[in-house]
């Protein structure tokens, strides 16, 4: 019979956090983020936690379970083993229970402007991008910004102002665009004090990411792409 | 993107891997001059003095050695502060520290090598 340590929070009632403990049934192929609806519609409809989609595609439902942080509707119990512990993602503050505050985590995001700016006058139609370009991009766009790699990194733990692996990740999708004309500009931002220059290469961010997407190589390249931009004296300039 | 940011990490990023190499190149050296090379009795203080005192690779060798040791033990341990996000005052004084510590080291070090450099024993 699987067994949830669900963490518990409520900061406005000003009580300890405590972890609870809630007995489920055993179901095939039941996911984690069916066990805390079974909990919530059963047990305890006191229970807060987010969900959306139910198929590893909003990323609403990341959280610590066991030793990682994961997508719940993504994680079948039997994979995890009987008793699990449930974490809320770290480095944020808790709302309650199992959600928390994404605003610092949207604001970083936001930083690296995530959205094409082309270098000249928009083209009348349709932005023309052949099949080798798009590919380019193919792997970085699959991010669904489920902030599991934000969780699992230290350097978000400390200083609050880095940008964050989910950011510089989405950064290198838009530098790597061929539409995209801001390349230098972006990479000097990038580049700043608060930037890829401040990831130490932990890898935790590429080791938890539930779409198996690669921070820490995206923020390798863009260490390379800044470097090559500085040296020929690009940096910051635009194309 | 349009706020006017600072570049010195990147800089100061591209200076520890370069000075991690250039380390590491004294490193294999060093070992192999003082295990492999040197194989007549131990090697003493008149061994080191005779070894500075002789090819000019040398002196370049040790001259370089120091201030890259020094750049990258001190620019190593910013880095780690720097994690913390420092405030402005409690950063400028560690740097301005850094700096002094930096430049003292380098400058004793590079003056008792040249004291030994033709000091012969």
């Amino acid at each position: 019979m699987p067994t949830f340590k669900v963490f518990r929070y409520n900061p406005k009632t000003g009580d300890q956090a405590y972890f609870q403990t809630y007995q489920l049934p055993e179901i095939k192929g039941m996911t984690v983020l069916e066990g805390l609806y079974y909990i919530l519609e059963n047990i305890d409809p006191t229970l807060a936690f987010r969900s959306s989609c139910r198929q590893g595609v909003c990323g609403s439902c990341a959280m610590h379970i066991g030793e990682k942080y994961r997508l719940a509707c993504e994680t079948q119990i039997a994979d995890i083993g009987d008793s699990v512990s449930i974490r809320p993602l770290a480095h944020m503050k808790i709302i309650r229970d199992l959600v928390v505050d994404l605003d610092p985590f949207f604001a970083q995001y936001e930083k690296i402007k995530p959205y094409l700016i082309p270098s000249g006058e928009p083209p009348t139609r349709e932005f023309k991008q052949s099949p080798a370009q798009r590919a380019k991009i193919d792997f970085h766009v699959d991010c669904i910004l489920c902030a599991c790699c934000y969780g699992s990194c230290p350097v978000v733990a400390t200083d609050e102002k880095y940008l964050g692996p989910h950011a510089l990740l989405k950064a290198l999708r838009f530098v790597d665009d061929s539409r995209d004309g801001a390349t230098n500009e972006r990479l000097a931002y990038l580049a700043s004090d608060f930037g890829v220059f401040r990831c130490h290469t932990i890898f935790n961010c590429q080791q938890v990411c539930p779409k198996d997407l690669d921070p820490t190589g995206a923020i390798g390249k863009l260490k390379m792409k800044a470097l090559w931009a500085k040296f020929t004296g690009k940096l910051g300039k635009n194309e | 993107m349009a706020e006017k940011v600072s570049n010195q990490s990147l800089v100061t990023w591209f200076l520890q891997r370069l000075s991690g190499l250039f380390l590491a190149f004294f490193l294999f050296t060093h070992i192999n001059v003082h295990h492999f090379l040197h194989r007549e009795g131990l090697i003493d203080f008149a061994v080191v003095v005779e070894r500075l005192s002789g090819s000019f690779w040398w002196k370049v060798y040790y001259l370089l050695f120091v201030p890259f040791c020094v750049f990258h033990a001190l620019n190593g341990i910013w880095a780690i502060l720097a994690d913390y996000r420092p405030s402005g005052g409690f950063s400028l004084t560690v740097k301005a520290l850094f700096w002094v510590i930096g430049v003292a080291m380098t400058v004793v070090g590079a003056m008792t090598l040249t004291n030994l450099f033709g000091a012969g024993v």
